[in-house]
């Protein structure tokens, strides 16, 4: 187990005349657990990527504690990117490879590998071992990748939409899973994650991305506490968010409603003409999509 | 050390189940071939697979050239191998199968009647670097240019490579040279330049393919 931090810095992906990511900077601690959140083609995977050495940066460090990660073993050994997995087979093609292909090739490669809870898991998601990875439904392509994530027991677990395709039981029976890991071990897991109000529970500090770039980071706690939505008459409430962070507005008829983040030490309350009401972390998200794409 | 011993662990299975897959070929055509005039098995096999062996061989390691730099060396990247370990564990299992697979070929044509000399010798090591750079130059091609490239030249390499096999024969057999119109030189002279060769050409293949492979992705 390491105490360090994993910090990448500058990181900047480019392909061809695309920038994937741009000059990204973070610091993910021991301990927590992230979600990274951002639309299609907002860099996510790109940069988990990069986070686990799986893809070069076109610029940029990501080291852990004083190693670089890229191509060094002794830090790739507490990194597990658990990716979503193609049922084609990496890059594309099929590999002919079965559950449990990919069971013994991760007992191989990851240094604390526990057998018995990926045995565990796989009774739990009622995964055939012997079914090739072609053959299986989205659900469980999901189900293994959890599998390879959670019996990794690696300090810092990347996963990148593991809920995809599950059904409520399963999504249910992760998060409790992962919940029960994260309090037993002490492990960092970042969770890439379409599905985020049903995510915000577990999730303990947020980080959004938007085209390559990270727009937001900040405890989950602390950010719905100074989001609100404030909604009225449209006068009253101009009036009353003159000079806030409005991140969205809405209008029907004469009335306004807003999404605000409030800054430190600013404060607003609501009365019989206008309504303050808190937001859930998705809607957080959609409205600082609209203020950038506004500001784009 | 400890990611080369996981490379070569993973390696070893997935190379292995290519050789076997040679073996497997060429008993299944020395059934259909040679059983009913040789009438027992053992023998039909080892005939066979000391006459076409060599050419199943260079066959199977070009589609392990694209298969491995496709599907297999990512796999390993996405489990946590650095590009390095993944690289050179595939070499060496590379060579030991092409090694264990002459040994199958040797012992099949011995045993089938076959004279061992300096030649069978020599011809054998240049069949394990020729099929090994064949593989690699797929690989590192596929990489460099892309899949229709690597295909078309893996392709026209088994033609050449089957044809080369043939007059490596011509060469082996008395006045081999002479008849081929090529300058006279012992059989094992012949023998021993194509070998430098191919080793040159491995060698050179590897260094090229590391640049390449130092640059590999993985992609969903």
């Amino acid at each position: 187990m390491t105490d360090e931090k994993l910090v990448c810095s500058n990181i900047t992906k480019t392909y061809g005349k695309k920038d994937v990511l741009v000059n990204v900077s973070l610091e993910l601690e021991k301990g927590k657990i992230y979600g990274l959140i951002g639309r299609n083609g907002a860099g996510k995977t790109t940069l988990l990527s990069i986070l686990s050495a799986q893809n070069p940066a076109s610029a940029g460090t990501v080291m852990l504690g004083e190693e670089p990660v890229w191509e060094n073993r002794k830090a790739l050994d507490h990194i597990c990117f658990s990716r979503e997995i193609n049922a084609l087979g990496a890059n594309g093609q099929g590999n002919g490879y079965k559950v449990k292909d990919y069971l013994r090739a991760a007992s191989i490669y990851l240094p604390n590998w526990d057998k018995e809870m990926a045995d565990r898991l796989i009774k739990e998601f009622d995964l055939d071992v012997k079914k090739k990875v072609i053959k299986l439904s989205k659900g469980m392509l999901s189900m293994l990748t959890i599998v390879i994530a959670l019996a990794s027991k690696a300090d810092f677990t990347f996963l990148d939409e593991p809920v995809a395709g599950l059904d409520v039981v399963m999504r249910e029976y992760f998060y409790r899973t992962l919940l029960e890991e994260f309090t037993e071990s002490g492990r960092t897991f970042v969770i890439s994650t379409h599905i985020i109000e049903e995510a915000s529970d577990v999730l303990e500090e947020v980080i959004m991305l938007d085209k390559g770039q990270i727009i937001l980071k900040e405890n989950t706690q602390a950010l719905l506490e100074r989001a609100v939505h404030v909604s009225g008459k449209e006068d009253v409430v101009d009036a009353a968010t003159k000079g806030l962070h409005c991140m969205h507005e809405e209008r029907v008829g004469r009335s306004k409603g807003v999404t605000i983040l409030l800054r430190e030490g600013e404060h607003i309350e609501g009365n019989a003409e206008l309504s303050v009401q808190p937001v859930n972390l998705q809607q957080v998200f959609v409205a600082l999509q609209s203020e950038e794409r506004q500001a784009g | 050390m400890d990611g080369l011993i996981r490379n070569l662990r993973y390696w070893s299975r997935t190379i292995g189940q290519m050789v076997l897959m040679i073996v497997a070929m060429v008993f299944g055509i020395s059934i259909v071939t040679e059983l009913e005039e040789i009438g027992n098995i053992p023998l039909a096999f080892c005939v066979t697979m000391s006459r076409y062996g060599a050419m199943y061989m260079i066959i199977i390691m070009g589609i392990l050239g694209l298969t491995v730099i496709n599907t297999y060396m990512p796999f390993t990247l996405s489990m946590g191998s650095t590009r390095r370990d993944s690289f050179i564990g595939m070499e060496i299992m590379l060579h030991l199968a092409g090694l264990f697979t002459i040994g199958i070929i040797i012992g099949a044509g011995i045993f089938a009647g076959r004279q061992v000399n300096v030649m069978l010798f020599v011809s054998s090591i240049l069949l394990l670097t020729a099929s090994v750079a064949l593989c690699n130059l797929v690989g590192w091609v596929y990489l460099r240019f892309g899949k229709t490239v690597g295909l078309t030249l893996y392709i026209l390499l088994v033609i050449v490579g089957t044809l080369g096999i043939g007059m490596l024969a011509a060469v082996n057999e008395e006045g081999g040279p002479e008849k081929l119109g090529m300058p006279h030189l012992p059989a094992a002279g012949w023998g021993m330049l194509a070998v430098a060769a191919a080793i040159a050409a491995d060698t050179i293949l590897i260094l090229l393919y590391k640049k390449e492979v130092k640059k590999l992705e993985v992609r969903v």
